[in-house]
């Protein structure tokens, strides 16, 4: 199986097969090793990216979505070269940063950082319906995330909350579902 | 190997029929075969195309997840599918993404030989020998994630031929006996017509009955055939009935002119036997009266006178032996004939015993042969042989030393007798004239006679069925051939048999 590879031929090659080139990096690096961070959260963009395809919003269909962070994450560079380099694709994404709770609005996607001190019971009670919640801290799909991230045997999983979709008014796919590991 | 062109039209059309069945037969059996076999593989490469796209359509999700054991527990399923020997997804370098192997299957490290993204078709199916290796491009939103690429074997296309060319043997089968079936039919309608014909052509050579009939129904060749067939043997029924009436008329014509004949014949004979016994009565007053007158009146006649009665008294003679064998020939064809073997043998010698008898002053040599028996009338024969005899002693009478030989041979089925003598012989310009009555060759003067010898001899060999002729040559003797017909086992000779046949 894969080891440890280095993409090196990343700038000749076409914007628009651009993903599908850090999907692969990211899949080279998918087998990192702990507290290589700049690999995880590159990863973990190409998932909360990858999530919006899975996910049926409900609302009317627009090409336009927004993912937001809630406290500073590394997530955040790798997130807005996904969003430069789709920014001429069916879905292009919007980045946006909370600093705080408070802050906290209406976006497609909210990626909860583990770094944010408030329990999860607050963030989601400001958190308006329509909204993917994502954490990436043990335990978060139980509190009430829809997602979560986890790293089993040094691969990048997310867990999956079904009562918390269908509350937050969403539905995931079963593409996604089937990759998921649910928790109730 | 018979000819082809000698076999019986019987079983040329059955032999045509079978072959063109057969012909027509292997060509749909082998297009069948091809064909089905082509089906097979074109469903197959559709089928693995399918599964291609559908295990592609869900690997898209793993793909973008990473997650290699989702994909490895997707393609598992794919066991189910035991025609397919391995399926791998790649990623889009090419490495191996997730795999499926068939559990016992031989693993072949084959050299995918991996698309490029951008370059050929999307889905593409190669077949190398039983194999078929569909390579599938898998995308999302336009973006390159990988390909899948699936291994089966046409296992099933072994059975399915085997299947098609067990089928096809059947229909063969089956198609080869509907052909001889129809042929058989055929043979109804065209060889047994066409025998029939052969026969009843073969039946009328043999049978010579031309009054027949061929029935000759529809409108085919062979009708044809037939009817004009029967218009020949209308022609030639007509032909041989008229024939036959022509024969039966010349028959009854014949029959009438032989009756009228032998009416004639009759009558002329007992004229003449009437004439000549009539002529016997005043020839015996004659000769008497003029010997009564010569001895009574022997001295009132001059020597003169009597010398003239002498005269008389022996031309009377002359004329009563002229009268006799007259009625000697009359008999002979009047004579009933009673046919017995006779002994050529005995008879001869008593006819020439009897003749040297009446010749002892004579030198006269006899050579003669053992003679076949013949069958014919004992006394008519005799008289032949007594004829035949004292004409060649009277014709040898003028030579110093006669010499007769007497012999026999058989030629052409029929036993030829004859007698040669060293006589005067005659010119052969009068050989015609030799046997018939009254006629001679030589004056009395000469050799003494009246010329019914040989006619007598004439009428009884024609009597017995043979024929008669001479061989001569004057001063240097003449010979005398009869035929007679050979004895046969059933004593009655075979020309005999034929004439009453006829």
């Amino acid at each position: 199986m894969q080891t440890n590879r280095r993409n090196t031929s990343r700038s000749a090659i076409p914007l628009k097969w651009y993903s599908g080139l850090m999907l692969c990096s990211v899949f080279v690096l998918c087998s990192f090793q702990a507290g290589n961070r700049d690999n995880e959260y590159k990863l973990k963009a190409a998932f909360l990216y990858n999530f919006i395809q899975y996910i049926d919003w409900g609302t009317v269909s627009t090409n336009e979505y927004t993912i937001c962070m809630v406290g500073s994450s590394p997530i955040e560079a790798p997130l807005r070269e996904i969003a430069m380099t789709r920014k001429d694709s069916d879905k292009k994404i919007k980045i946006c940063h909370y600093r705080s709770v408070s802050e906290i609005g209406f976006s497609n996607i909210l990626f909860v950082s583990k770094d944010v001190e408030e329990s999860l019971d607050i963030i989601l009670a400001k958190v308006p319906k329509g909204t993917l919640v994502v954490g990436e801290k043990p335990g978060c799909a139980q509190d009430g995330a829809a997602m979560n991230f986890v790293i089993i045997d040094n691969k990048l999983k997310f867990e999956s909350n079904l009562k918390a979709l269908s509350t937050a008014g969403l539905k995931a796919s079963s593409q996604l579902l089937k990759l998921a590991i649910i928790k109730e | 190997m018979e000819k082809f062109s000698n076999i019986s039209i019987r079983k040329k059309l059955i032999l045509l029929q079978a072959t063109t069945a057969f012909i027509a037969l292997i060509i749909c059996c082998s297009l069948f075969v091809f064909n089905g076999i082509a089906t097979f593989r074109l469903s197959a490469q559709r089928k693995m195309q399918s599964i291609a796209r559908i295990i592609g359509a869900n690997s898209v999700s793993a793909l973008m997840f990473m997650d290699q054991d989702a994909d490895s527990v997707l393609l598992y399923k794919l066991h189910q599918e035991t025609d397919i020997i391995d399926a791998v997804v790649l990623d889009k370098k090419g490495q191996v993404f997730a795999s499926f192997y068939r559990p016992g299957a031989p693993r072949e490290n084959y050299n995918f030989n991996f698309p490029k993204p951008d370059e050929g078709e999307m889905i593409t199916s190669e077949f190398s020998g039983d194999k078929l290796l569909v390579k599938y491009k898998i995308f999302n939103d336009k973006v390159f994630l990988g390909t899948i690429v699936i291994r089966s074997e046409l296992g099933d296309l072994k059975l399915i031929l085997r299947n098609y060319i067990m089928v096809a043997t059947l229909v063969l089968i089956a198609g080869l006996i509907t052909a001889v079936i129809i042929s058989l039919f055929l043979e109804k309608t065209i060889s047994k017509r066409l025998l029939a014909l052969v026969s009843k052509t073969r039946e009328i050579a043999d049978s010579h009955n031309y009054a027949v009939h061929i029935p000759a129904e529809g409108r085919d060749e062979i009708a044809v055939l037939s009817k004009e067939f029967n218009a020949l043997l209308l022609q030639i029924n007509t032909m041989e009935t008229s024939l036959k009436n022509a024969n039966a008329e010349l028959e009854v014509r014949v029959q009438q002119r032989t009756v009228e004949l032998e009416t004639a014949n009759k009558e002329l004979e007992s004229f003449s036997y009437s004439v000549s016994h009539d002529l016997k009565a005043p020839l015996r007053a004659i000769n008497g009266f003029t010997e009564i007158l010569v001895k009574k009146y022997a001295d009132k006649i001059d020597d003169k006178g009597k010398e003239l009665a002498r005269v008389i008294v022996a031309n009377g003679k002359k004329m009563g032996q002229l009268i006799e064998d007259l009625l000697e020939f009359s008999r002979i064809g009047r004579r009933e004939m009673v046919f017995t073997e006779v002994s050529m043998d005995e008879i001869l010698q008593m006819a020439l015993t009897d003749a040297m008898n009446m010749n002892k002053t004579r030198n006269i040599v006899i050579n003669k042969e053992k003679l076949p028996p013949a069958l014919g009338d004992r006394s008519l024969l005799v008289q032949v042989w007594t004829n035949l005899i004292s004409n060649a002693i009277k014709y040898t009478g003028h030579k110093e030393k006669a010499e007769i030989t007497i012999g026999s041979y058989e030629e052409d089925g029929r036993n030829i007798y004859f007698i040669k003598d060293n006589g005067a012989g005659f010119d052969m310009k009068y050989k015609d004239k030799l046997f018939k009555v009254f006629q001679r060759l030589h004056g009395s003067d000469e050799f003494e006679g009246t010329g019914i010898g040989l006619a007598n001899v004439s009428r009884i060999i024609t009597r017995h069925g043979g024929t008669i002729w001479t061989e001569a040559k004057v001063n240097e003797g003449a010979a005398f051939y009869f035929s007679l017909p050979v004895v046969n086992r059933k004593g009655v000779p075979e020309i005999l048999l034929k004439t009453s046949v006829n």
